[in-house]
């Protein structure tokens, strides 16, 4: 429909539609295809296809066509596949951790049932790394992300709970033992945006509007965090609503709902 | 004389609610606003012709999340003291935040009976509250076709494998492509 009005006073040779029926077959098929191999009902046969649509289609980037082909396969675990294969590292390229996350990294590998795992005080960190092909930056990595545009996350502390705002202060990943294979461990360091208190003395009107998803937070940060790309992590938009307070927005792909 | 200068101001505030102050105010948040790279806000100069023509992209991203957070702080003093122009700040702020409610349940990546209906109902009541807005206009072709999606949703699964997205950014390829005018030679 929009490409017949963007193309409607153009020569066409009396062709009408070809050019529709061309990038419906080549975009609208390869988005579907891609999500048809990735689901539990795909029949084995059309599964063995999947790395031929890889290479065709691998590449992904926010705001382009191939990010509107891949679209849908988006939300599948791409890490966790990453981190099953053996990680080639160089001690060279490790860092000393900051005291703070070195700290949480602990906490963290106690709370969480890491298999023995003890948290280094050297990783390797990552100004930017990728998560579901998704780019997430840590809040001073400097370049493109102005004023932390790709370091305004919300995620899921828990299974089953609501994602909260929190911004990245380190991205980096530390070898794990992982039967008889190192693997490549990423961790997050964050700062969660605290709860607005009565003291605060502000009623968030977007409480009215649950669905709509917004919501008013104090901008003060939280002591440091741990999380893992394996826990549900959306990037966030953020606007100043009053002196000490912001309101943040998920930008969450799946839209989800807890059953009654 | 009073007949013919009041009729087009009761007019001009049934039909235009946000004047100057208020564009320049939403033009200021959306300048302040922290968003990912990847995704298109809205231009600086919003709501004027210097802003030029919105790209699909853009006009989700205004009622995703600039227009409604906006609007809200806008009115909201007014609205707590019952002073929004007769209940009409208040129903047009329900109106833009129900539309936005559908966008998001209709743009999600994975969709159910839920998701299906939650869209549908919040379809129906923003087209019910134009209707009440604005009762001297007709809905669009576009309106009637949007009943229709939460029925897709559930034959066809999430919008993105069928939108007209990827089309858009096609034509945008397209039209940088010169050609001389001599297309298909």
């Amino acid at each position: 429909m929009c490409l017949a009005l963007a193309f409607a006073p153009r020569l066409n040779n009396l062709r009408t539609g070809e050019l529709e029926i061309t990038m419906l077959k080549s975009f609208c098929a390869a988005a579907s295809l891609r999500a048809l191999v990735k689901s539990d009902t795909c029949p084995d046969i059309v599964k063995s296809c999947a790395p031929i649509l890889e290479e065709c289609y691998g590449l992904d980037q926010r705001g382009t066509l191939m990010d509107d082909i891949r679209t849908l396969d988006s939300t599948l675990n791409e890490h966790a596949l990453a981190s099953e294969v053996p990680w080639e590292y160089n001690h060279k390229d490790f860092d000393r951790l900051e005291t703070a996350v070195h700290d949480a990294l602990t906490s963290f590998s106690h709370t969480h049932h890491m298999d023995g795992w003890t948290a280094g005080t050297h990783a390797v960190l990552h100004k930017q790394y990728k998560i579901k092909g998704v780019q997430f930056a840590e809040l001073h990595a400097g370049g493109k992300n102005t004023g932390g545009r790709n370091s305004i996350i919300f995620f899921q502390p828990e299974p089953d709970t609501p994602l909260v705002p929190g911004i990245i202060r380190k991205i980096f990943s530390m070898p794990r033992k992982q039967g008889n294979i190192e693997t490549q461990a990423v961790f997050l360091a964050i700062h969660r945006y605290k709860s607005l208190s009565a003291s605060d003395g502000v009623v968030d009107p977007f409480a009215l509007y649950e669905s709509f998803g917004a919501g008013l937070w104090s901008d003060e940060l939280g002591p440091v965090e741990i999380i893992m790309p394996s826990q549900k992590i959306c990037h966030g938009i953020m606007r100043r609503w009053v002196q000490g307070v912001c309101v943040l927005r998920a930008i969450d792909r799946v839209r989800h709902f807890v059953l009654q | 004389m009073s007949a013919n200068t009041t009729t087009p101001v009761d007019y001009q505030n049934q039909t235009a609610p946000i004047g100057k102050a208020e564009l320049l105010q939403i033009q200021q948040d959306i300048s302040a606003t922290t968003r990912p790279r990847w995704q298109s806000g809205p231009p600086p100069k919003f709501g004027t012709p210097g802003a030029g023509k919105l790209k699909a992209d853009q006009l989700r991203s205004c009622i995703e999340f600039d227009i409604p957070v906006s609007l809200m702080k806008l009115w909201l003093d007014a609205l707590l003291e019952g002073n929004d122009g007769n209940g009409r700040q208040r129903k047009l702020l329900d109106s833009t935040m129900l539309l936005a409610i559908a966008v998001r349940w209709a743009t999600s990546h994975r969709t159910s009976v839920k998701h299906a209906y939650e869209y549908t109902k919040n379809m129906r009541a923003y087209l019910a509250s134009l209707r009440d807005l604005f009762p001297d206009r007709d809905l669009g072709t576009n309106h009637h076709n949007a009943l229709f999606i939460g029925e897709m949703l559930l034959r066809f699964g999430p919008v993105h494998g069928w939108w007209m997205f990827p089309f858009e950014r096609v034509i945008g390829l397209l039209q940088q492509v010169n050609t001389n005018d001599k297309i298909g030679g």
